[in-house]
């Protein structure tokens, strides 16, 4: 009986970082002005993005700019709120796989009206976008986890 | 009959039982003094023997009668811990086998051939129209939700 008390010692790290792991989500956020401009250009830090952002419905501007962006650590059942540069935003894990996430966000503009409420179940590692209309510019909330 | 002095020895042990003469009572009485004389003698060379030369005997003699030395706590767990170490080594290696294959192969599955893209479960824009998009490059697809607000609807979007 010994050896297995010591075997089951030895063993436990593996099942409990993998339990830790089912309960938090690791992600990366970037809020992202679209303008038109005469100088199209878009920021180095919006490079993971960078190609989606030449196709429809961003290829009405040319100009991308990064407004705020930068880890978030999701915690199961625990809301997360971002303030943005134009608004705020929040985030809810309420479930996770290896492979998948499941999501609710919200996201209000700048002007304190809710823009959106989206349940969403992701793959772990794509990028996910949402965006609205600011007059003639572009808001976009773009979010990957892990 | 005559009587050999072994007779007169056995009869001196309490071995035999015939009659004897003044002659061979006189025999077994020197047999029994001889006897006592040699008894004497070695009771006394015994008590001879200094205390402590019977004590060094003692300690001698314990020596190679104690136990052997006790083994460390090692030496006395040794054939557990091994047994131990094995058997937590098997079943790790174990987990990580069981864990690790079918995981490897959704993973297959996932990059090669099945990539589920996001799934919108609910969406609500109460200010304004959402769009699903699905951005696809060489990085892979991209899901985006567009919203054009009712205050832009006729724009651009």
């Amino acid at each position: 009986m010994k050896w297995l008390a010591l075997a089951a010692v030895l063993i436990s790290p593996l099942f409990s970082r993998r339990a830790f792991a089912d309960e938090r989500a690791e992600c990366n956020y970037l809020e992202i002005a679209a303008t038109t401009s005469k100088s199209p250009a878009i920021d180095p830090e919006l490079q993971p993005l960078e190609k989606k952002l030449k196709r429809p419905p961003f290829a009405s501007w040319n100009t991308f700019h990064k407004l705020s962006g930068g880890p978030v650590a999701l915690d199961k059942l625990k809301a997360e709120t971002l303030k943005l540069g134009q608004g705020a935003a929040s985030l809810l894990l309420r479930d996770r796989t290896d492979k998948r996430l499941e999501l609710t966000i919200s996201i209000d503009g700048a002007d304190g009206k809710r823009v959106l409420d989206n349940k969403q179940s992701i793959a772990a590692g794509d990028w996910v976008v949402w965006g609205h209309n600011v007059k003639d510019d572009g808001h976009i909330l773009a979010l990957v986890c892990k | 009959m005559t009587k050999r002095d072994l007779d007169f020895m056995e009869h001196a042990d309490g071995e035999a039982e015939a009659e004897l003469d003044a002659d061979g009572r006189a025999k077994v009485a020197v047999i029994h003094e001889l006897g006592e004389l040699v008894r004497g003698r070695l009771e006394s060379a015994a008590d001879g023997v200094p205390e402590a030369r019977l004590a060094r005997m003692w300690a001698d003699i314990d020596k190679q009668l104690a136990p052997p030395a006790p083994r460390g706590w090692f030496e006395h767990y040794r054939s557990y811990i091994l047994t131990a170490a094995i058997s937590a080594g098997a079943v790790a290696a174990l987990a990580l086998v069981l864990r690790s294959a079918p995981r490897a192969a959704i993973e297959g599955a996932a990059a090669g051939v099945v990539h589920r893209p996001s799934e919108i479960e609910e969406l609500d824009t109460p200010n304004g129209t959402g769009t699903v998009f699905n951005v696809a490059d060489e990085d892979g697809s991209t899901t985006v939700i567009w919203v054009t607000s009712n205050d832009t609807v006729g724009s651009d979007l």
